[in-house]
C-alpha cells in the first residue's frame, strides 16, 4: 500500500500525514494505491542491530502514478512482478503490519488482512485494553489509547454503535481513577463518547479451574466481541505479555492475587493456570499494540521497545507465538505449548498463516525480561 | 588533519591533532583563531559518552569564543566549512575561523555502526525495510545500470582507482596496501549489485582548516550548500542527485568556472556508484555517460581529471564528519604543490563535494590557487 497526501489545489503530494497545504493552506486528501509493481531490488548480506536476519531483499514498489516505496523481504521477486498482501481467511491467521503513516491505518489493515470483523449496529462489544498501572503511554506500560481510538474508529466505520461499545479493565497495583487519567484513557472515552467499565466492581461467575474456585468478569459472558488489545511486552514470569496475560484481568482481583501468592510458593503452575482459564473464555480478538511495546524487565520496569508495528489475530495462541518470534527470544513462552495441547490455538509457527510484513523481515532481537538485584518486586 | 584509520586515540586528542596541524600549517596562532565551527555526529556507541563536544573544544584549547556544531550526517563537515565561510563573511569581528571535523567509530561492531549509520535514512519508511547506505546505494546502481548501460565492471575500476591512489597517501586508511582488481571482484556481495570494495571504510579521524579574510594561497572561491528529498524513492529520479547540480552550479557560478576549468577533484565516494553518478551531476560527463571517464582514464591520477587523489572515502576511509574537511585538505596541497607521489602537476582549481545521506544534503566548494 502506498498512500500519498495530495494536495487539492495545488497538487502537491506529501509521503507524510500532513493535514494542510503549507503553500495554499488548502485541505489534502489521502490517495491510496494497492496495485504496486516491482522496479527494482537489492539483496542484503550484512546484518544491523534492526536487521539481524540475512540475507534479505529489498523491493522498490512503484504505483500506477508513479509513486515507490522500499518494502523488505525475504522472498525472492523478479523486476516487473507485481506485488500484493493479501487478506487470509485462516482461523489461525495473524496479520503483521508497520505503522507507517499512523496507528488509524495499521489497525485497520491489520484486520483487513485477517479478514475483518463482523460487526453489525447491534453488536455488543468490550474492549480490554491494558491498564494495570497509573503510568503515562509512551512508557508502554499499558495500551496506547491511539491504539484503542484506532480500534473504535474502525468498529464505527464498519456500523458498530458507540452505545454498544465499552472499554473494560482492573487495576491490581494502582487506584483505578489515576491509573484512567494517567494512562490517557479517561481522555480517550471522553472524546469517544464510550463508557469504560471497572471491572473489579463488575458482577463475576465462579469457575472451576484446575481445583481453584475462580471468579471471571460476567462483562465477558454477555459480548458478541471482545477485542483484548494488550500492550507487547516483555514479562519477567510468562517470557512475554501478550494476549494471555492482558485477558487474564478478566479474573477477579482477589483471585490472581492469590494466583500470585500460590505462584510465589511455588504450589501452582502459572504457565498451567492461564492457558487453562482460555478454556473457559468466550472468544475474541487479539491486537497487538506495538506502537511503542517493551523489552527488558517487563511488564513494569522494562524499557520501551519503539517496535513500531501492530498484529492482529483471531488466535490468541497464534498471536502470542509470532510476537515471541518476532522477539527472537531464546525462551518460548510455556503456556503456548500447554494451551495448544488444550485446543486453544496454534503454537507452530510454521502453521500459523502470516499475513502483510513477513516474520523474518520483521523480527529483531529485543532484550528478554531476565530481572536484576535493582529490581523490587 | 590525522591519519584516518582505526586509533585507540579518543576524540578530544583527534580533534587536538587537526587543529595543530592546521595551526602549524596556516602560521595562525591558536589565539587569533576568532570562532570555531564543528562538524561532529555525536555517536551514542563509540564509547565516549561526550555530548556537547563545542564546549570540550573550549577546555581543550584554552579559548572562549563562540564554537557550534552542525551535524548533517556524512556531509557534517562540508556543513561546518560552509557555515564557517558565511560567518566570516558576515561577522565584522571574525577575522580566523576554523573548521573542524571529528569522529571516532572503530568502537563499533558493524552490526551497530550500519544501523547507526541508517538512522540518517528516513526513520518511517526506509529504516524499517532495512534500507542501509549499502542498500539504499545498490538501488541506485541498478537503477543507473538498467537505464545507461553502466556496469558492476565500472565501479570495480573506480574501486580500483582509488585504491591505486591511496597507495601514495600516508593519512589514508590503505597507504601501501595493494589491492587488485581480482581482490574486488572477488569480494563478498554486500548489497547486490555492491561488493565490499563499492563501500567506503568507516575509521577514525579528524581534519580542521582555517578561513581567513587575511590573504592566502588558496582561496575558497565558491561554497554552496544544497539539500534535497530525504529519501531516494521519493525523488523523482533516483539517479539524479538535485542538491549536487544545484550545489555545483552555484559554487561554479560564485568561483566563476565551469565544470571542463576543475583540474582536481574529491568526490564524495561512500559507494563507488556515488563516484559515478557525481562525475554527471557535476557536470564533468552527460547523464548517462558517467562510466567513460573511468573507462578511459579520464579521472586517473595520469588522466585529465583525477579524481579522488587522496584514495576518496573509498581507500582513505570515511571518518563520517572529519571527510568534508579532509577533502578540503587533499584539495589545498594539491593546490600547493604539496602532494609528492599523487600530485596532480599544474593544478589550479579543485573542487569538492561532500555528501549527506544518500544526496539529502551536499556542499560543493571550489578552490583556486592563487
Amino acid at each position: 500500500m502506498i498512500i500519498r497526501w495530495v494536495c487539492k489545489k495545488c497538487s502537491k503530494e506529501w509521503i507524510y500525514p500532513v493535514e494542510r497545504c503549507i503553500y495554499c493552506k488548502d485541505n489534502v486528501e489521502k490517495k491510496i494505491s494497492r496495485k504496486l509493481k516491482v522496479v527494482g531490488f537489492t539483496k542484503v548480506n550484512i546484518p544491523s542491530v534492526m536487521h539481524p536476519i540475512i540475507p534479505y531483499n529489498i523491493l522498490i514498489l512503484e504505483d500506477e502514478n508513479g509513486n515507490r516505496i522500499p518494502k523488505k523481504t525475504i522472498k525472492d521477486y523478479e523486476m516487473g512482478d507485481f506485488y500484493e498482501e493479501e487478506s487470509s481467511k485462516k482461523e489461525n491467521a495473524v496479520s503483521i503490519v508497520k505503522i507507517k503513516y499512523d496507528v488509524d491505518i495499521a489497525v485497520e489493515e491489520a484486520l483487513h488482512l485477517i479478514n475483518d470483523l463482523d460487526v453489525n449496529e447491534s453488536s455488543k462489544i468490550l474492549i480490554k485494553p491494558n491498564m494495570m498501572a497509573t503510568s503515562y503511554p509512551y512508557l508502554a506500560i499499558t495500551t496506547n489509547p491511539k491504539t484503542v481510538s484506532a480500534v473504535i474508529k474502525y468498529l464505527i466505520k464498519k456500523g458498530a454503535k458507540k452505545e454498544n461499545i465499552s472499554i473494560a479493565e482492573q487495576c491490581i497495583y494502582a487506584p483505578f481513577e489515576a491509573a484512567l487519567k494517567k494512562t490517557g484513557f479517561e481522555q480517550l472515552c471522553k472524546s469517544h463518547s464510550i463508557k469504560f467499565i471497572d471491572l473489579s466492581k463488575s458482577k463475576f461467575v465462579e469457575k472451576d479451574i484446575g481445583g481453584m474456585n475462580i471468579k471471571i468478569t460476567k462483562e465477558v459472558f454477555d459480548k458478541d466481541l471482545i477485542i483484548n488489545i494488550p500492550v507487547l511486552k516483555t514479562h519477567l514470569l510468562f517470557g512475554i505479555s501478550g494476549a494471555f496475560e492482558n485477558i487474564a484481568r478478566a479474573v477477579s482481583k482477589e483471585n490472581l492475587l492469590q494466583i500470585e501468592n500460590l505462584a510465589k510458593e511455588r504450589k501452582i503452575d502459572l504457565d498451567d493456570v492461564i492457558a487453562k482459564l482460555h478454556k473457559f473464555l468466550p472468544k475474541y480478538i487479539t491486537i497487538g499494540d506495538g506502537t511503542i511495546g517493551m523489552e527488558g524487565n517487563g511488564p513494569l520496569n522494562g524499557n520501551p521497545a519503539f517496535l513500531n508495528y501492530i498484529l492482529a489475530s483471531k488466535d490468541p495462541v497464534a498471536h502470542d507465538a509470532v510476537f515471541n518470534e518476532l522477539g527472537l527470544f531464546m525462551r518460548k513462552s510455556r503456556y503456548l505449548e500447554i494451551a495448544n495441547k488444550l485446543g486453544l490455538g496454534e503454537n507452530n509457527i510454521e502453521k500459523i498463516d502470516i499475513a502483510g510484513n513477513e516474520l523474518n523481515a520483521t523480527a529483531r532481537e529485543l532484550s528478554p525480561a531476565i530481572g536484576s538485584k535493582l529490581m523490587k518486586i | 588533519m590525522t591519519k584516518f584509520d582505526a586509533t585507540d586515540k579518543s576524540s578530544h586528542i583527534l580533534a587536538y591533532e587537526a587543529a595543530y596541524d592546521a595551526i602549524e600549517n596556516s602560521g595562525i596562532g591558536i589565539n587569533d583563531i576568532d570562532a570555531i565551527v564543528l562538524g561532529n555526529m555525536d555517536f551514542d556507541y563509540n564509547g565516549e559518552r561526550q555530548r556537547h563536544i563545542p564546549t570540550m573544544l573550549s577546555s581543550l584549547f584554552k579559548r572562549n569564543i563562540p564554537i557550534i556544531r552542525t551535524p548533517s550526517a556524512c556531509s557534517s563537515g562540508g556543513a561546518a566549512l560552509w557555515t564557517a565561510k558565511k560567518i566570516a563573511e558576515n561577522d565584522e569581528n571574525i577575522n580566523n575561523i576554523m573548521a573542524l571535523g571529528i569522529e571516532k567509530l572503530s568502537s563499533c561492531p558493524t552490526p551497530i555502526i550500519t544501523d547507526e549509520l541508517m538512522m540518517a535514512a528516513d526513520q518511517k519508511f526506509e529504516q524499517p525495510e532495512g534500507l542501509i547506505f549499502p542498500a539504499q546505494n545498490a538501488l541506485v546502481a541498478q537503477q543507473h545500470f538498467l537505464k545507461y548501460n553502466s556496469n558492476a565492471d565500472d565501479l570495480a575500476l573506480i574501486a580500483l582507482k582509488n585504491h591505486e591512489h591511496a597507495f601514495f597517501n600516508p593519512k589514508a586508511k590503505f597507504y601501501k596496501k595493494k589491492i587488485t582488481m581480482d581482490m574486488i571482484k572477488k569480494s563478498q556481495i554486500v548489497a547486490s549489485p555492491l561488493r565490499l570494495f563499492d563501500c567506503s571504510i568507516s575509521v577514525d579521524g579528524a581534519a580542521a582548516c582555517i578561513l581567513s579574510n587575511d590573504k592566502s594561497n588558496v582561496k575558497l572561491a565558491g561554497s554552496s550548500l544544497y539539500t534535497d528529498y530525504l529519501s531516494t524513492f521519493e525523488r523523482k529520479d533516483m539517479i539524479t542527485w538535485n542538491a549536487t547540480k544545484k550545489a555545483a552550479e552555484d559554487a561554479y557560478k560564485q568561483a566563476n568556472v565551469k565544470p571542463k576549468d576543475i583540474d582536481v577533484a574529491e568526490l564524495h565516494d561512500a559507494f563507488t556508484i556515488v563516484e559515478l553518478i557525481s562525475y554527471e551531476d557535476l557536470g564533468f560527463a552527460e547523464k548517462g555517460k558517467g562510466q567513460e571517464l573511468i573507462r578511459n582514464g579520464t579521472v586517473k591520477l595520469d588522466g585529465k581529471m583525477p579524481i579522488n587523489t587522496s584514495g576518496g572515502l573509498k581507500a582513505k576511509g570515511h571518518p563520517i564528519s572529519a571527510t568534508g574537511i579532509g577533502q578540503i585538505v587533499e584539495i589545498t596541497e594539491q593546490l600547493r604543490g604539496e602532494c609528492k607521489e599523487r600530485q596532480v602537476s599544474n593544478a589550479k582549481i579543485g573542487l569538492t563535494q561532500n555528501i549527506g545521506g544518500a544526496g539529502g544534503s551536499v556542499i560543493v566548494n571550489v578552490l583556486k590557487s592563487s
